[in-house]
């Protein structure tokens, strides 16, 4: 599903440590951008994300924050994000200051 | 036994189709099946809960029972990768107490819901307490009927109404930890579906304890019950453990019953919601130990371990024993 990256967007950390693997934020995201992975936990698919933050209030364990808003911890972890299709030009740029503006460190999936 | 165990546990991956190596490294006791509970349900926090606390113990899969009666609850046995009955409704404490005395070696984990056990089964859940059989009760709480589309439950306060009641309820409710204390169980505790860190510590306890535990867990009902939901129980739930000079545990016969009525003040349901360990008393004898008063054979010799056949002859020959009777 392809979507406009705007630039403004800040998109969901999840810590997989802390999910309980129940699909909340899977159902009730409009876009599908979130999806239970193979241990089933949730992951985020960084590139269809829209800022709704509609898992954030559902996740019965708060571990989905917005992106400014989320420990450290969560966002040194790798693998709890993934990309729908391979990063190309100006998406590949927008990915890195995302990065770098929140301080992401961990590697995607 | 053993062999057969194993042996099940093997079949088991074979039809699950499921890698065969990672499985019997069992680092999890997570079973290769998704849960098929609505998203958002409680039972996938006590889930959580349950298979870190046995992976924590370092318990062999083989060694661990799960028994589940009927209910959303019910289906926990098929979501563990250990052994695991599915039950009739309401019956899940008889079968796990048949199973635990003819092989006290088996750690055995109930889980039902507040309708199958305080439903249903009610009778079996007082009558097990009397007997303090070394196994691990746990209350899925949800105060619905889930599974059949929300009718109020046993431990549903009067005058709530739910979104599938017409009317509000005319039922007062049960108080799962009040009746286990009244019904003699010597674990008790109460715990909370989506703090899984603070659960999987009670589950670890009860499952070491030495006599019947049952956890009373409060799980919130996302489809069903729109009245305990997350929010309420997270501006109403305290720790028991935050409290000064709380300690549940009874170390002389004396102390008994002053504890209890301390665990039986703070086990009110009301703007403060307590969660943690109630009250734990080892001093009771278990059933197996009042068994091996009476057979002093019984914990070397369970029932279990008794060969009943050599070479496809029984041991035991039923006409020896009737005839002398025959007139």
């Amino acid at each position: 599903m392809a979507h406009e990256a705007k630039k403004e967007y800040q998109k969901v950390v999840i810590d997989q440590d802390i999910c309980i693997s129940c699909g909340a934020c899977v159902a009730v995201c409009p876009v599908q951008a979130l999806e239970l992975d193979e241990n089933a936990k949730a992951r985020l698919i960084w590139d269809v994300c829209i800022d709704d933050f509609s898992c954030v209030k559902v996740c019965p364990v708060n571990c989905i924050w917005p992106t400014s808003q989320a420990p450290p911890e969560p966002k040194a972890k790798s693998k709890w994000y993934r990309f729908n299709a391979p990063l190309e030009g100006e998406l590949k740029n927008t990915f890195e200051e995302w990065k770098k503006k929140y301080n992401v460190t961990g590697s995607p999936a | 036994m053993k062999r057969r165990l194993r042996l099940n546990i093997l079949i088991n991956i074979l039809s699950t189709g499921c890698p065969r190596i990672s499985v019997l490294s069992l680092k999890t006791f997570r079973a290769p099946k998704n849960p098929d509970w609505c998203p958002g349900c409680g039972n996938y926090g006590i889930l959580s809960a349950l298979t870190t606390a046995l992976s924590e113990l370092k318990l062999d899969p083989s060694k661990v029972v799960i028994v589940g009666g009927i209910g959303c609850s019910g289906k926990t046995p098929h979501y563990v990768f250990a052994n695991g009955v599915h039950t009739l409704h309401g019956r899940a404490i008889p079968y796990a107490a048949g199973i635990r005395l003819a092989n006290p070696e088996l750690t055995v984990i109930v889980t039902g819901g507040d309708g199958d056990l305080l439903g249903i089964g009610v009778g079996h859940f007082v009558s097990a307490g009397r007997r303090n059989i070394d196994m691990t009760i746990l209350i899925f709480n949800n105060q619905v009927y889930g599974l059949t589309k929300g009718q109020a439950s046993p431990t549903l306060p009067r005058g709530v109404k739910t979104k599938a009641l017409p009317r509000p309820n005319i039922q007062d409710a049960i108080n799962p930890v009040r009746l286990a204390l009244a019904s003699g169980y010597t674990f008790v505790a109460r715990g909370f579906a989506y703090d899984v860190p603070h659960l999987k510590e009670l589950i670890k306890k009860a499952v070491l304890h030495k006599g019947s535990a049952v956890i009373d867990i409060l799980q919130p009902c996302p489809t069903y019950n729109d009245v305990f939901t997350k929010e309420f129980y997270t501006q109403r739930i305290m720790k028991l453990d935050d409290l000064k000079d709380w300690d549940p545990v009874v170390r002389a016969p004396e102390e008994a019953d002053e504890k209890m009525l301390k665990a039986w003040e703070k086990a009110s349901w009301g703007d403060k919601i307590y969660i943690g360990v109630f009250y734990q008393n080892e001093l009771v004898p278990t059933y197996e130990d009042r068994v091996s008063e009476r057979i002093p054979l019984y914990k070397k010799y369970p029932p279990a371990k008794i060969p009943i056949s050599v070479d496809g002859k029984p041991l035991a020959s039923i006409s020896h024993i009737i005839q002398p009777r025959i007139i």
